[in-house]
């Protein structure tokens, strides 16, 4: 696909700004909240229309805007290169970065070090929206280390023992995925030459395993970001903790960078080029590299299944309002992960899991973000995020209720509201992809998809009961009773949020024509599928109304039933509960079990010992070589005279080497000189 | 003349400096800190020159035919010079502020210049006589200042530091007469000396090699023989930055580089296929110093294992024998020592202002002291090698170099080890912005003007290197050229 290229400095100012005025927050809050405030909230704003500048180029003149900067590393500069794609992400991240600074004005009174806070938000923000903006992986690399570490302060800002903890594990994990990023990197780099973001960049070369391995270790470095199914762990410890408008970045866009990263590795790396004259020279290498692309993709749709299920599993065991959340973002991020997998499953023809999963990350954005402010407001007034404490809160909060059912029925999926178009798109998606190749085990997926989609219904349908509708419980009634309306600021964050979830809710086809299809051509996808099947699509069809219904009915009814029974505070299953354990059977399973458990853990145990004296003693060597003289038990037979073993060694090896100077010299008696 | 005079006028502003009573602080200070302003220019007057293509060199003496007391800077020495006549700078600044509560200034400051001078001798030297006198006076002129507090723990440090640095200097003694006794010269040459000797006593050629190895691995701090650095932490901080930053551990791996390229030559040194014994001794320090640094509490301590890890990275991109991989370890002798000298500037900053040591001791520092902190941060980033710090530029041509070399192993340790460093290294950070301690928030400036000022200059310098590379790269390159 030729495609024009501008030249211009718009891509570097939108990171540049929000990094200026990062220092400028930080000195400025010395003087005056006031005008920290106002420089935070502009310098947002700026962003969002510098981005908003480069829709005209990218979009309606469909160019790349590129632009480049010094050296990074030789021969690689830093580079930007922003297609549509690289847009919506940026644009959902300004717009929504812009909404939770405007709640955090207000919301951020009741926590301290607020200049810290938004001189922090800032850098972050500077290193996310430099993200999706990188031409090459290095400097997306470095936006994304300037994000994780900049966000690690986000985390622990209340500086609670459960935050720094969590925290540490956010840091940790961050620091192990920067550095299995770069590890691909440099296999990359030293295979390629070049890191552009581009398709077609490493077909020259063939394939062989370094590509693979590189991609992998790369796609485990995003899917760390991203909380892909294994790799989701630090996710609900540190996206609650931070505060309110921080969890709604954290948790509706930073993760998506993540998501971006997978994208551009298994969409736009793997993938050979377009180019006729080049398929042609090279048809071998062609078909090889699509199967890559294609097997990696299947690997990643079942990633995602099981991200999905599992984040679905995890909210629904949540009473905290935030890790709730936290867990529902793992849940649809295997949604966007479904999507990123189909389109590379199918290959050329993977358009509509591209079109699901970018529509899909604007829509997460959007009411994940709003959910997390609505907790926020929840947390400013009542300071506590447990739903079972909380209850009606309709009735002092009239606004946060409305916002919060906007948004859980955009996330939910009922028609009218965003997020039913974006799963639509991805629900066709799979749908595809099963008949594309028949695999049945997809037809599977395609029902867990349903099941989670059912499952998300059920948790918001209870989070929303638990907290707004329901009588208060007794305890906390009084509490509830004083409630005074939200501050102006939160109602404008929540308020920009809820009415684009509406907007684009009510026009699908809007969004979709004005953002998602330009991007697809951005990719290598067959430009006719998406003229045929994407473009002009009929939201509103019985064929997908029809299953959204089920999965809202079904949803409705497991909460009705839920409701009746009390299923929801059943927090451990009879079985495994203490009762049960109690009794005979109880006992009997759990001498069964126990005795297996002393099998295996005997043979467990056994070749762990045998190792762990290995390394023990190993280890002990290591250390006993900086010893004080007389205080290691291990070392001390060479400990002669109280000379240290090293010493020992540097005197034996110039004994060594005095001997072989007088061998070199004379030589052994009776053989004579050398 | 000049690389002499570099040599010559901290000399004999140590001298000057005797006449200068205990007292009269106000006279000296400016005048040691000029002594150094005006070394830095005219190396940097040198640099010039090697940058345009010329060889500086000046006899002093001519002992006996073919052993001569010869100067000469080529590229690798002006590296080598520059970093650290550009480094003593701040830290002499650094000193003045460190110092002033502290006994012996006088004996201190003479001593701080005679190792300047030295230094530039190691640097400067031309053939591997005129390196090992160099290094021997190196050991000598440090002696005083590691044992500056006088108590016993300094005195026994001081012994093991002399023990230490005179066996390795013995090693190189005797590599040094093998040399001479099997090729006939000294002089460092484009390409190496060794020519045909290759051919006819690889064995011995491959011996004295691990011997030089060995020899300047003490000061390098190649393990088991990195002893003598942990425990020469009794020295008073400004010290302790330039032992490990810049002057003596550097001027181990900056002989082990002379004999690697200067003497050996790449050539030869691929034919003995002596890299990888090195590369693997390296490699093996590089993790175990890591995991010990895991386990030191006392700050200082900490940043000396680190310094040992930390320097095998420079050594493993020699080894690796590939022009990409030298340019990385090259390239570290720069980054390592702006951030090493960072990081211990900061300690000192934290020890001078709180009189904290122990790394447990600082929980909540951050609000006491937030600009060494912050600097702190950046140090810690560019020593994980993370990427808007220098860290991360040495470290990519070292992954990128053990790829071309056709070992990913050391890709693996390289990364591994980085992770290593991220546990040790960012809890001190974390925990002194986000524990709850009992500091308050300082009043005025948190610690004296002439500490503060060199931290700051410096951590800003390690991220305008870390994403400029045009101001180190160049020059690395035509290292590498003028090496390969």
């Amino acid at each position: 696909m030729p495609q024009l290229i501008d030249v211009s400095y718009l891509p570097l100012l939108a990171v540049l700004i929000p990094a200026v005025a990062s220092g400028l927050v930080a000195l400025v809050s010395f003087y005056s909240e006031r005008w920290r405030n106002f420089v935070a909230t502009l310098a947002t704003a700026a962003a969002l229309c510098v981005v908003a500048l480069m829709y005209p180029e990218v979009v309606t003149k469909g160019q790349v805007i590129t632009f480049e900067l010094f050296k990074i590393v030789s021969p690689i500069n830093l580079t930007f290169r922003v297609d549509g794609f690289s847009l919506i992400v940026a644009l959902i991240s300004c717009f929504v970065w812009l909404a939770a600074t405007i709640f955090a004005l207000s919301y951020m009174t009741h926590e301290e070090n607020r200049g810290r806070f938004y001189s922090l938000l800032l850098l972050t923000m500077s290193g996310t929206v430099g993200v999706p903006l990188a031409g090459d992986f290095l400097s997306l690399l470095l936006f994304f280390e300037i994000m994780s570490l900049a966000s690690y302060a986000l985390v622990v800002h209340t500086q609670m023992e459960e935050a720094y903890s969590a925290g540490e594990l956010y840091l940790y994990l961050g620091v192990a995925g920067g550095m299995s990023i770069l590890t691909g990197l440099a296999l990359l780099f030293y295979r390629n030459g070049t890191l552009d973001i581009l398709p077609g960049t490493v077909i020259l070369k063939g394939m062989d395993s370094i590509i693979p391995l590189a991609a992998i270790l790369m796609i485990i470095g995003f899917g760390i970001k991203a909380g892909m199914a294994p790799l989701h762990i630090w996710l609900p410890r540190a996206h609650p903790v931070a505060p309110a408008p921080a969890s709604a970045l954290l948790s509706g866009i930073m993760i998506k960078t993540g998501a971006y990263g997978i994208i551009r590795v298994t969409n736009v790396l793997l993938v050979p080029t377009i180019d006729p004259t080049v398929a042609k020279l090279l048809p071998q290498y062609f078909e090889d590299f699509w199967a890559v692309v294609s097997t990696m993709g299947h690997v990643i749709i079942w990633i995602g299944i099981c991200t999905m299920f599992l984040g679905v599993v995890l909210a629904l065991i949540q009473e905290n309002i935030k890790k709730m959340l936290a867990c529902s973002s793992i849940s649809q991020m295997g949604f966007i992960l479904v999507g990123v997998g189909v389109a590379g499953y199918l290959k050329y023809d993977g358009a509509m899991g591209m079109a699901g999963a970018s529509y899909h990350i604007v829509n997460h954005a959007l009411f994940k973000s709003a959910l997390f402010l609505v907790a926020g407001v929840i947390a400013y007034k009542l300071d506590d995020l447990n739903m079972y404490n909380l209850g009606g809160l309709w009735r002092k909060l009239p606004f946060t209720t409305v916002v919060v059912f906007i948004a859980a029925m955009g996330i939910a999926g009922v028609p009218l509201f965003n997020g039913y178009v974006s799963k639509v798109l991805l629900h066709h998606a799979i749908v595809e992809a099963y008949e594309h190749y028949g695999v049945a085990a997809l037809l599977e997926a395609e029902r867990i998809f349903m099941i989670t989609a059912a499952g998300t219904v059920l948790y918001y349908l209870k989070f929303i009961y638990l907290t707004f509708l329901r009588e208060p419980p007794p305890e906390s009634k009084e509490k509830i009773e004083k409630l005074k309306p939200e501050s102006l600021a939160m109602k404008i964050g929540m308020a920009m949020l809820a009415a684009t979830i509406v907007f684009i809710g009510i026009n699908p086809g809007f969004m979709l024509e004005s953002l998602i299809v330009p991007t697809l051509h951005y990719f290598i996808f067959d430009p006719h599928f998406i003229e045929d099947h994407i473009v002009g699509i009929n939201f509103f069809a019985a064929y997908d109304l029809i299953p959204q219904f089920i999965v809202i009915g079904l949803g409705s009814l497991a909460f009705f039933i839920g409701l009746k029974t009390g299923l929801f505070r059943a927090d451990v299953p009879y079985w495994l509960g203490q009762e049960f354990m109690a009794s005979k059977v109880g006992r009997a399973v759990v001498a069964f079990w126990n005795g297996l458990g002393f099998v295996v853990l005997g043979i467990v145990r056994f070749f762990g010992n045998i190792f762990s004296g290995i390394f023990t003693f190993g280890f002990r060597l290591l250390q006993g070589l900086d010893y004080r003289p007389g205080e290691s038990r291990v070392l001390r037979f060479v400990n002669l005279m109280n000379i240290d073993f090293d010493v020992l060694l540097i005197m034996s090896m110039l004994g060594i080497a005095l001997v072989f100077l007088f061998y070199l010299q004379f030589g052994i008696i009776g053989v004579g000189v050398w | 003349m000049l690389p002499f005079l570099a040599i010559l006028i901290p000399l004999l502003g140590a001298v000057i400096l005797v006449f200068i009573p205990e007292q009269r602080d106000n006279l000296r200070n400016p005048f040691a800190f000029a002594i150094s302003l005006v070394t830095a220019f005219l190396v940097v007057l040198v640099l010039q020159m090697v940058i345009e293509g010329y060889i500086v060199t000046y006899t002093i003496i001519e002992i006996l035919p073919g052993l001569e007391f010869t100067l000469r800077v080529d590229p690798l020495g002006a590296l080598f010079g520059g970093a650290a006549s550009i480094l003593w700078v701040f830290s002499v600044l650094y000193s003045i502020g460190y110092m002033a509560h502290e006994h012996n200034r006088r004996r201190f400051f003479i001593f701080y210049m005679i190792s300047l001078g030295v230094t530039m001798g190691v640097a400067f030297a031309d053939n591997l006589f005129t390196l090992y006198l160099f290094y021997e006076m190196l050991t000598l002129a440090t002696y005083p200042l590691v044992i500056h507090e006088g108590h016993q723990e300094a005195q026994e440090a001081g012994v093991r530091y002399m023990i230490y640095s005179f066996l390795g200097a013995g090693l190189v003694l005797f590599s040094l007469l093998m040399t001479y006794g099997q090729v006939g010269s000294l002089a460092f040459a484009q390409g190496g000396i060794v020519g045909e000797v290759v051919e006819t006593a690889p064995m011995t050629l491959r011996i004295v090699f691990i011997t030089y190895i060995l020899g300047f691995g003490v000061k390098a701090a190649i393990m088991p023989l990195h002893s003598w650095l942990p425990s020469a932490m009794a020295a008073p901080t400004p010290v302790s930055a330039l032992l490990h930053a810049v002057a003596v551990v550097k001027s181990g791996v900056f002989g082990i580089l002379r004999v690697m390229y200067s003497v050996y030559g790449s050539s030869a040194m691929i034919e003995l296929n002596v890299g990888i014994i090195v590369a693997v001794l390296v490699s093996f320090t590089i993790l175990v110093a890591s995991i010990i640094a895991m386990r030191q509490d006392v700050l200082k301590r900490r940043l000396a294992y680190s310094t040992i890890g930390q320097l095998g990275y420079i050594t493993l991109g020699a080894a690796l024998l590939t022009p990409i991989g030298l340019g990385g370890g090259l390239l570290h002798i720069i980054n390592h020592a702006l951030l090493k000298i960072t990081l211990f500037f900061c300690a000192g900053a934290i020890a001078t202002a709180t009189g904290k040591k122990k790394i447990s001791e600082l929980n909540g520092i951050g609000r006491r002291m937030p600009i060494t902190m912050l600097a702190f941060a950046v140090g810690s980033i560019g020593m994980v090698g993370i990427l808007p710090v220098n860290g991360f530029i040495s470290k990519w041509y070292l992954m990128w170099g053990s790829l071309e070399a056709g070992t990913p192993i050391f890709l693996v340790i390289l990364v591994s080890s980085a992770l290593l460093n991220a546990v040790y290294f960012f809890p001190i950070v974390t925990a002194a912005f986000f524990k709850k301690g009992d500091f308050e928030p300082p009043q005025g400036i948190e610690a004296p003007l002439s500490m503060i000022l060199p931290i700051a200059v410096l951590a800003i310098t390690c991220i305008v290197v870390g994403i400029r590379l045009e101001l180190t790269l160049p020059f690395v390159e035509g290292v590498v050229s003028y090496l390969w």
